[in-house]
């Protein structure tokens, strides 16, 4: 294979690697920001969604696998970069998919209920079961669902919502 | 400042940071506690991790600095390695470590070095959802007339001991950014320390100084405990996880 040849063929498997937590592929969710041939190497560059995410290593391994799958024996440098990850860097096929398995659609300006669309939605807090997660329920359909952290700031809510949310936290959530 | 120094001092505190919320996490009293708290804590072990990296160490440094080093090269602050884990000291443990590290963080955001930009700004965003989350329990614990008296009392054990978040090590220099950085540090926390009937002038007009870790008893135990899972057939929990 060429040299060419083979960062093709290392980008499109990387491009099927999926996160280890929800069916997105990491390109669609933005994590892998770009694989580029380095000298005789293929360099990778990796964004967690946060700092903590405890999903990296296994990341990094499902990509190294790919890569080597693709263009076996070509060296590969997989490196993380410690820069804020924004719910903007997920595609526009990655955020239907989201939606589609039961997530707030990344990088609307305030959330609403994946299920139903419903605005009126409620906050549960800013933590939730993953360090990306936000939880939230729907008061229309009763569902509850998770959005993506996006930066350091938790997912807009309607303005209607957003006192509400505050209330709660300062009433200790 | 010594940055590199910085970076090793700054992360020592967040991985003990870390290390003390994580009880939380299987100490049970709240889903929503327990999360936040967890969630918390591995940001601070994720960030002295980042903070290491920094100063040049790669993965196997990163675990000889944590496993291995002898306690007489630890210069945490006293703040950290204070094994208080009841819940008023916990948040106001935390509002400290968030507010200090939001405002070490906020100085590097101008960095000549791409990298030390890009981290120290991560690393200010998620400080500052940490210091919101603190914030709100501050507010809470010391405006309620059943949990003010103890808090109070916490905090006034407590505060002492984080007067040198912004120290030097013996043999560093001390210098007026470090100076600068309190002062900020205590302008900033006044108002919401005085809400709490807590007095910001129990953290010093001026950064103290740190101590070794040899002279923090503390320190050894909970290391110890830390260092207990690498103890053992074929190293311990090392082993069981290859």
């Amino acid at each position: 294979m060429s040299a060419t040849t083979e960062l093709a063929a290392v980008r499109a498997a990387i491009g099927e690697v999926e996160d280890p937590e929800v069916p997105v592929t990491l390109v669609d969710l933005g994590v892998v920001r770009s694989v580029e041939a380095d000298g005789e190497q293929i360099s990778v560059v990796l964004r967690p969604t946060r700092l903590g995410c405890p999903a990296r290593d296994e990341m990094a391994r499902r990509v190294r696998e790919a890569a080597a799958s693709a263009a076996p024996g070509v060296p590969l440098d997989v490196r993380w970069e410690a820069s804020s990850w924004h719910t903007g860097d997920v595609t526009p096929r990655g955020s239907k998919v989201l939606v589609q398995i039961g997530y707030a659609a990344p990088g609307a300006g305030s959330v609403s209920c994946p299920f139903c669309d419903s605005a009126d939605v409620r906050s549960a807090g800013p933590f939730g079961g993953s360090v990306c997660k936000v939880p939230f329920s729907c008061r229309t359909c009763g569902s509850t669902f998770d959005a993506l952290k996006s930066g350091g700031t938790v997912p807009g809510l309607a303005p209607r919502n957003r006192a509400e949310a505050e209330d709660r936290v300062e009433g200790g959530q | 400042m010594n940055e590199p120094e910085i970076f090793l001092r700054y992360a020592e505190d967040q991985f003990l940071h870390g290390h003390l919320l994580s009880s939380w996490i299987v100490d049970y009293v709240d889903l929503e506690v327990s999360l936040a708290v967890g969630s918390i804590a591995q940001e601070e072990l994720a960030h002295a991790a980042t903070l290491l990296g920094l100063a040049g160490q790669d993965r196997t440094d990163r675990d000889r600095f944590v496993y291995e080093r002898p306690l007489s090269e630890w210069w945490p602050s006293r703040l950290v390695v204070a094994d208080d884990r009841d819940w008023p000291s916990t948040v106001l443990r935390g509002l400290l470590v968030a507010s200090a590290g939001m405002l070490l963080s906020r100085g590097l955001t101008e960095h000549s070095d791409e990298q030390v930009r890009q981290a120290t700004s991560t690393m200010l965003a998620e400080q500052e959802l940490h210091r919101t989350h603190w914030t709100s329990w501050v507010r809470l614990l010391g405006g309620d007339a059943r949990t003010r008296d103890d808090f109070g009392k916490r905090g006034a054990d407590l505060l002492p001991l984080a007067g040198d978040l912004f120290g030097a090590a013996p043999g560093m220099p001390a210098g007026p950014v470090r100076r600068r950085l309190h002062e900020s540090w205590l302008a900033e926390l006044g108002p919401l320390l005085a809400a709490a009937d807590l007095d910001v002038a129990l953290l010093g007009a001026a950064p103290r100084p740190r101590v070794a870790g040899s002279e923090q008893a503390q320190l050894g135990r909970t290391l110890g405990t830390v260092r207990s899972l690498r103890v053992g057939p074929d190293d311990g929990v090392r082993a069981v996880y290859r």
